[in-house]
């Protein structure tokens, strides 16, 4: 698929260019598409991940939903909730479903302090 | 009380100023609290400083897990900068804080594991703040979403309600001449029958020396291939006029201009399984057709009108499959479904599916993608009126292309319906 090299690559230049996240293309089943997050999502990356899932979201034409694997997800601030909230705006207003996979009792539990867990599907 | 120091290079008023607000704590190489300020045993809601001694400081965080990682972080840069955690009060209430760790700086060389010293800021208002604008954007787009869809459907319906009022008018103006036509065409064709019947008759009445002159003229006038066209022509007029008339009534039915039939108690699997009989004909060729039907409680319906809808789902399945040009089994799946508030029917082909640009549209009068003569487009929109504003009921549809559609009728127990 051209398009999932394309967006490996996308991600290959984000992860060289920050330390503490690691974001990887997963496999999906057709309408879908799917994204690893590893490693801690904080004010010192969230901005520049929103960016680079944005530009990712531009290449997903077509697509009904969204994955993000959160198994490697150790450590989620405010701002990390923050770059999902968006993300999941942007998503809806496109028609495109968000499932957030495998959190972390402590990731799972900003979401929840938060207020922004019944916006989300939350899968364990 | 815990002993603090300026560094050298610090203004004491400042540093003691600052420290009054923030929470400063030092622990041992546990982990454990071996001293707090003032301002920190104000921040975790306790009375003093000896409630808090001894206790882990991962105790005090909302999810342990995340010391684990301050640790982590420690142990590889020697120090934490504003790390945002969140601390659970006395009485419960969590509380966000922006966390900087360094290690004690009255350790020994090579002993800096030992203890750790923190000061944390509370942040709870700013993160308040964030979170509410967040939340108040998430809860505009969606009250903008629930608006849009109505908005859509509203559009729908208006669509459907003035598409109606032309086809009752369209549908009364064809009417008269078309059943005209249709009588006149069958007295044509009857009365071409007994014109040739008496014509054999009178040729059977030519002396013998005629017969040449006669034969010669019927070929110079072609007679014999017109009588041979003649049936044919009859067949296919009589066939196009079928198909108008099948229109007209779809288009009257569509109007409503049909005599409202009242509503009884219905068990949908009856229906499905009187309908199934009418569709048999088509079902036969190529087709596997499985039920997959739950007992059903009977809602209260126009039963003719369902019919039609259940119908026209159907014909709808075996014309998707047979589109498909292929010798590969098609099949059709009829499934109810019992619902608390309702009950459910669903049509599932494995024919060609709906592109996703179309799916939107097939609802839409006239929407057809069958070629001209074969499609009204209107199937499907009478079908969506009769169950959505006749019935209170809701009519979907799910697609993946190249390999099926499915629609699913909803009708409600409470068979509460528009007045016909
Ligand atoms: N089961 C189905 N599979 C694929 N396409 C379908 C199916 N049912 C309906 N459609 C699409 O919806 C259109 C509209 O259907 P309908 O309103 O019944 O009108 P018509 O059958 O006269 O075209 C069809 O032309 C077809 O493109
Ligand atoms: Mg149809």
């Amino acid at each position: 698929m051209a398009d999932m090299h394309a967006s490996q690559q996308l991600f290959q230049q984000f992860n060289n260019e920050h330390n503490g996240l690691a974001l990887q293309v997963q496999e999906c089943p057709p309408e879908a598409r799917g994204l690893s997050v590893s490693g801690h999502l904080d004010t010192t990356n969230a901005a520049s991940f929103s960016r680079v899932v944005h530009a990712w979201l531009d290449e997903c034409g077509g697509v009904r939903e969204l994955w993000f694997d959160l198994a490697g997800l150790r450590y989620i601030s405010s701002s990390g909730i923050g770059a999902f909230v968006q993300l999941l705006m942007e998503a809806q207003s496109r028609g495109v479903a968000l499932r957030l996979l495998d959190l972390g009792p402590n990731v799972q539990a900003v979401f929840d302090v938060l207020g922004f867990s019944r916006f989300f599907v939350l899968e364990k | 009380m815990m002993d603090v120091r300026p560094g050298a290079d610090f203004p004491p008023d400042l540093f003691h100023a600052l420290l009054s607000q923030q929470m400063v704590y030092r622990c041992d190489a546990d982990d454990r609290i071996v001293d707090v300020n003032p301002a920190g045993v104000r921040l975790l809601g306790y009375a003093s400083a000896q409630d808090l001694i001894g206790t882990p400081m991962a105790d005090l965080y909302a999810s342990p897990e995340d010391r684990g990682y301050l640790h982590s972080l420690m142990r590889e840069h020697g120090a934490v900068r504003d790390l945002e955690v969140v601390l659970r009060q006395r009485d419960g209430t969590l509380v966000f804080v922006l966390e900087t760790a360094v290690a004690s700086p009255r350790a020994e060389v090579g002993d800096v594991d030992s203890s750790y010293w923190g000061v944390m800021k509370d942040i709870s208002d700013r993160v308040e703040a964030q979170r509410n604008q967040l939340h108040t954007n998430l809860e505009l787009a969606e009250t903008n979403r629930l608006l849009k869809a109505t908005q859509s459907r509203l559009v729908q319906q208006e669509k459907l309600a003035s598409v109606g009022q032309l086809a009752a008018g369209l549908a009364h103006e064809i009417n008269n001449p078309l059943s005209f036509i249709i009588s006149n065409l069958d007295t044509l064709r009857s009365y071409v029958t007994a014109l040739n019947r008496g014509l054999s008759a009178v040729e059977g009445l030519i002396p013998e020396d005629a017969l040449r002159d006669h034969r010669q003229i019927r070929e110079e006038h072609h007679l014999d291939e017109i009588a041979a066209d003649l049936e044919d022509l009859f067949r296919e007029s009589r066939h196009g006029l079928d198909h108008i008339t099948s229109v007209v009534h779809s288009l009257r039915t569509f109007s409503r201009s049909g005599i409202g039939q009242s509503q009884t108690m219905v068990d949908l699997n009856e229906a499905l399984e009187s309908t199934l009989v009418i569709a048999r004909n088509e079902l036969k060729q190529g087709i596997t057709l499985h039920r997959d039907l739950s007992p059903l409680p009977p809602v209260s319906c126009r039963a003719d009108e369902i019919n039609q809808v259940i119908l026209n789902l159907l014909l709808n399945a075996v014309h998707a499959i047979r589109s498909r040009h292929t010798d590969a089994p098609g099949t059709i799946t009829v499934r109810t479904l019992a619902q608390p508030d309702g009950v459910v029917l669903e049509v599932e082909d494995n024919g060609p599916g709906i592109a996703s640009q179309n799916l939107r549209r097939v609802f839409e009068p006239f929407f057809t993608t069958k070629p001209v003569g074969e499609g009204t487009g209107l199937g499907l929109s009478i079908s969506y009126d009769i169950v959505v504003n006749r019935h209170r009921g809701d009519l979907s549809v799910s697609s993946e292309p190249g390999r099926g559609a499915r629609f699913t009728v909803r009708l409600p127990l409470s068979g509460e319906t528009e007045e016909t």
